[in-house]
């Protein structure tokens, strides 16, 4: 076991400038991304992201093709 | 052809083939997507085509970073969110006119009334290409295609380069605001875009921006007008559209496969696939692997089946996504507007394009009355 502070969060960060509506966030963590079918671009549902998702996160930052979203710990 | 992917799948995540120089084949869903998802092993900069002959030229899928990312970049500007958003009015109004023309004449080829002429007119908004150029492209591509598998990138595109290039003397010589005069005084991060590169980007979304829709398109109408009773639940639910699209998208995978090349020794499933293989990514078989998709065959639309591979993963993932996406949707609901499709005689199928490209060549569809 880690000594990790119980009260660290996941967030997530949106650079909706870079987001090009490819959804790969959706389809990794549906429960944290969807896309706003007026604009094309994701939306973040929840922030901070409950405690089972991080992993779902995790694969959304990293599939990213715009580089567009960044997970921050605090 | 969807049961020999089937067979492939069942006979191995690994294959290997001696042919044509020899390539490995993967067909399983996890396997093709970690393969994309990791793009630094599995490399492009040795073309996408196996085999891959002469020099890979392709902008952009024939490129690795850094390069790579700013030919994207500069391509992404043509299919902006943004710009998509604001191009649904043109959408709507273009899918209206030729739903409605196809109506009118009790139906017919919907390839040639319908999904054809789509893209080739949203070729000329986005892009900025002319009508007259846009009407050519389809034959200069089926010619393409034809040749591409003895010939190198540049031979076998001489004719689409030609219509190319003098789009660019047009845009240079006229006054015009459109994608084409904001691609030829781009700068890449430390220079100017030359014009073999701008030529060859507009030759990409030339093909690439047609070819893929059109097949998908016809697969829609076709898969819709098959199916009495998924179109019934279209009709009864119009707004269910986008998970319609998505199982077309699937099912129908219009571009079935694309290459990569290790950059070194990579094990997938206790085979060593050597460093400077050509593998052969299939996306069609894995988005029909029961692991992924349960019942793979079956057309479900309340199934997840955005997570399909129809578009590739990662950053070689297709830029016209998004555009694609909205253009079946409103396709579809524009559909629903009118007396139902039937099929009006079999579908026509021919060798996937240039060895990657699938879709009917031609579905003869009537109203009813």
């Amino acid at each position: 076991m880690t000594n990790r502070n119980d009260d660290t969060k996941v967030w997530v960060e949106l650079d909706e400038t870079l987001c090009n509506g490819f959804g790969n966030c959706v389809v990794a963590a549906a429960e944290v991304f969807d896309l706003d079918p007026a604009t094309n671009v994701a939306v973040i549902t929840q922030n901070p992201v409950p405690d089972d998702l991080g992993d779902a996160v995790t694969d959304a930052e990293a599939d990213c093709p715009m580089r567009a979203i960044r997970l921050r710990r605090q | 052809m969807w049961t020999a992917y089937q067979r492939l799948r069942e006979s191995g995540r690994v294959l290997h083939s001696s042919a044509r120089g020899g390539f490995y084949v993967l067909t399983h869903f996890d396997d093709v997507k970690a393969a994309l998802r990791d793009s630094a092993t599995f490399v492009s900069g040795k073309g996408h085509r196996i085999p891959m002959v002469g020099t890979p030229r392709a902008i952009p899928i024939d490129y690795d970073p850094p390069i790579h990312t700013e030919y994207r970049k500069i391509m992404i500007q043509a299919l902006t969110p943004a710009r998509i958003s604001a191009m649904e009015p043109f959408l709507r109004e273009t899918i209206a006119r030729l739903v409605a023309a196809y109506h009118a004449a009790g139906g017919g080829d919907a390839v040639a009334a319908v999904t054809l002429p789509l893209p080739l007119a949203v070729l000329t908004e986005i892009v900025g290409f002319s009508p007259v150029t846009v009407s050519q492209l389809r034959t200069l591509t089926a010619a393409m295609w034809a040749q591409v598998k003895e010939t190198d990138y540049d031979e076998a595109r001489r004719d689409l380069r030609e219509v190319v290039d003098g789009e660019i003397r047009r845009h240079r010589s006229e006054d015009l605001d459109d994608y084409i005069t904001a691609l030829l005084s781009t700068t890449l991060e430390s220079r100017p875009i030359t014009d073999d590169e701008a030529a060859r980007v507009l030759i990409t979304l030339a093909i690439a921006g047609h070819e893929t829709t059109m097949n998908s398109a016809a697969s829609l109408m076709w898969l819709l007008a098959a199916d009495s009773d998924l179109q019934d639940e279209l009709r009864a639910a119009p707004e269910r559209a986008p998970q319609f699209v998505e199982e077309v998208l699937r099912l129908r995978t219009p571009a079935q496969h694309f290459a990569r090349t290790t950059a070194r020794d990579v094990v997938v499933d206790d085979v060593l696939i050597p460093a400077g293989s050509r593998v052969l990514l299939s996306y069609a078989a894995a988005n029909r692997d029961p692991d992924a998709f349960p019942e793979p065959d079956r057309f479900d639309t309340s199934r997840a089946s955005r997570a399909h591979l129809t578009f590739g993963w990662g950053i070689h993932q297709c830029i016209g996504a998004t555009l694609a996406r909205v253009e079946l949707r409103i396709l579809l609901e524009t559909l629903c507007q009118y007396p139902r499709l039937i099929l009006d005689g079999d579908p026509t199928f021919e060798p996937p394009h240039g060895g990657i490209h699938y879709g009917p060549h031609a579905v003869p569809l009537r109203f009813e009355a």
